[in-house]
């Protein structure tokens, strides 16, 4: 009996943490974070047996993780982490990223009080929703990049951005990776690809894609909250978005190859969308170069974005964006396949880390954590649905240590998109926020009515899991003033 | 933390896979039906041969897409696309159409098949271009749980979308 057939044991270790003991074809053990609670959602889809199947993969190392806001994807469990080892014949899956390569979230601050906000909150986020295209595709016709300025982004990220006047240096070295990955090379990348993703940098795109306008409302650590600058009752600016067409069509370009490979080196595989090839080989040589050219898209889109964001705030208030504080805090992704030197087992190994749907968490005194955040770890961004609340963590050692340097990334759907829209049936979506003191911006309310947020679980649980099992530390809380959908 | 297996620990058996239960949703196209997945979207769809299937296949992803109609101009393309095994090829065939959507606005309407089988697919296909951006953007046709099978009645396929 294959393993995605059989019934999956798993045991409860500790409040926090649940064991899927190597079984069947699995080479190490699976381990999934949730209080009970939480596991009871999680039990009732597919994410589980998804963790078990990463954990078939050739050349895995340590576990397969899920995080606590784990939810049912292709191939990987969104909310899943790997690590794969080169010396042990590990692999690279494009299923373990994603379509949305790179996919991540950046949090700006401000000096502005929401008192100060309040009577502009309609202007302003009718300005962003001006400045910044949302929807799939928006802008593509009749505008876009030449084949020039796409190489470009493709290779200098976020840089590219900032040299055509999107942002400053500064904004760099607060982006994870600089906001370039090195390695990348858009020859690997398919014309469809780039034809899809010309015309959609700096727009954000539809799905669970957003630009909010925030609060901070509580603090639960004033130390590291004053290093991020982020003081009670200021405002804040999340932008969550990825690379867009462009990654979407590197992903199901590079899953071709990867079928291809999978025969090719006699991987057995219990889902073909886990479809993968050796780190060692041509084949992921290929998908790294493609993979890393995406995620530098993702970057760049996200910064031409802020940007946009910043002179919405400027022309709305009246001054220059700087006075208002509209600093970046930090822009971290999850949706990616990185190297990255991990201890396991008492050594130091490199070793290709994926995560989807899963953010990196690095601890204090990580040298890849920007040196004015090197005190306290990188910071790290929790979305929660479109109502209620999102929060600022920080990395930790837990997470160093126990998983591949990881935390959750959001609170995870719990409704699925028909049951959300049947659901919203006869009701006025648009009073409702109101009244709940949230305005919201969307090219389609099609999408509001699938991003309800019932449709999600409560992010405050998810977030409360990581904080307790030690796999990262809350900072603040952020309350929705205003949100853009694509 | 432990690392130990135990054998003694309770079994569990996560979800079975999205079929068309407990209620059977509406047909969202002819012989198209929406699958309820926790966090993307899929269809089942049921024809009595393999290139009926395709083509509803594409409408169900149309509407997935879209829900209302457009423009009045109609176009044709050709599509021709190689594959090795007719699953596979479901998939390719509607990665294909969905970057025609993306980039050129291309909606599938119908498809004219001079050629299906294992080995791929030659097809005429018509649509209309649309200067609308789609209600809900699919970023790709996933191989997740993918299904292409004979039934009682003629061909299943379930596929898996990203959104």
């Amino acid at each position: 009996m294959k393993t995605s057939e059989r019934p999956l044991k798993m045991r409860q270790l500790d409040e926090y943490r649940w064991l899927i003991p190597r079984q069947g074809k699995m080479r190490v053990d699976g381990l999934v974070y949730a209080d009970r609670r939480l596991m009871e959602n999680i039990r009732g889809d597919e994410a589980i047996r998804q963790v078990a199947n990463v954990a078939c993969l050739p050349g895995i190392v340590g576990r397969s993780i899920g995080m606590p806001d784990i939810h049912w994807g292709y191939g990987f469990a969104i909310g899943g982490v790997a690590a794969f080892d080169p010396d042990a014949n590990g692999v690279v899956s494009p299923g373990g990223v994603g379509y949305d390569i790179n996919c991540g979230v950046r949090l700006l601050r401000s000096d502005i009080t929401a008192e100060e906000l309040k009577p502009r909150i309609n202007g302003l986020m009718s300005q962003i929703m001006r400045d910044v295209p949302a929807g799939v595709g928006a802008g593509y016709r009749g505008s876009g990049l030449t084949g020039g300025a796409v190489r470009d982004v493709l290779t200098k990220g976020a840089g590219w951005a900032v040299e055509q006047g999107y942002g400053t240096q500064d904004d760099l070295e607060h982006i994870e990776s600089g906001g370039a990955l090195e390695g990348a090379d858009p020859g690997r990348v398919s014309h469809r690809a780039v034809k899809r993703g010309k015309a959609q940098v700096g727009t954000v795109g539809s799905g669970n894609h957003f630009i909010e306008v925030g609060v901070v409302t509580d603090v639960y650590d004033e130390a590291a909250a004053g290093i991020l600058g982020l003081q009670p009752g200021t405002v804040t600016v999340f932008i969550h978005s990825g690379s867009r067409g462009l990654g979407h069509q590197v992903c199901t370009d590079y899953l071709d190859v990867m079928l291809k490979a999978t025969r090719k080196y006699g991987i057995d595989l219990p889902d073909r969308q886990l479809a993968c090839a050796p780190l060692t080989s041509p084949e992921a040589e290929d998908y790294f170069a493609a993979m890393y050219a995406a995620a530098n898209y993702a970057f760049a889109n996200r910064q031409m974005m802020s940007h946009r964001v910043r002179e919405a705030f400027a022309r709305i208030f009246g001054r220059p964006w700087e006075e208002l504080g509209l600093r970046l805090v930090y822009d971290v992704a999850h949706n990616n396949a990185k190297w990255e030197s991990h201890e396991v087992e008492g050594r130091a190994r490199r070793l290709c880390v994926h995560r989807k749907g899963a953010t990196r968490a690095f601890p204090p005194g990580h040298p890849d954590v920007p040196v004015a955040y090197r005190d306290i770890g990188q910071p790290v961004f929790i979305p929660g649905d479109m109502a209620r609340y999102s929060y600022v963590l920080v990395g930790t050692a837990g997470a160093y240590s126990e998983t591949f340097g990881s935390t959750c990334h959001g609170a995870g759907r719990r409704m699925s998109r028909r049951q959300a829209k049947k659901s919203v049936r006869g009701r006025n979506l648009k009073r409702e926020f109101e009244e709940l003191g949230i305005e919201v911006r969307a090219s389609s309310f099609a999408t509001v009515a699938e991003e309800i947020p019932e449709a999600y679980k409560d992010v405050a649980d998810v977030v409360d899991v990581v904080d307790r099992a030690g796999i990262g530390r809350k900072v603040v809380r952020l309350k929705p003033l205003g949100v853009l959908k694509g | 933390m432990t690392t130990s297996s135990d054998p003694s620990a309770p079994e569990i058996t996560p979800g079975t896979p999205a079929e068309i239960t407990p209620e059977t949703p509406p047909e969202i196209a002819p012989g198209v039906r929406e699958l309820d997945h926790t966090a993307d979207v899929g269809i089942v769809v049921t024809a009595s041969a393999p290139a009926e299937l395709f083509r509803r296949a594409a409408l169900g992803m149309a509407r997935l897409m879209r829900e209302g109609a457009g423009s009045e101009r109609s176009v044709e393309r050709v599509v021709a696309l190689s594959s090795d095994s007719l699953d596979l090829l479901l998939v390719r065939w509607l990665s294909e159409l969905l970057y025609l959507d993306e980039v050129d606005g291309f909606v599938f309407e119908d498809a004219a098949f001079v050629e299906l089988g294992e080995g791929g697919l030659r097809a005429t296909v018509t649509g209309r271009i649309e200067p609308e951006i789609p209600d809900r953007q699919l970023k790709g046709v996933t191989y997740h749980g993918l299904r292409l099978e004979p039934a009682a009645d003629g061909w299943q396929a379930r596929v898996i979308f990203d959104i």
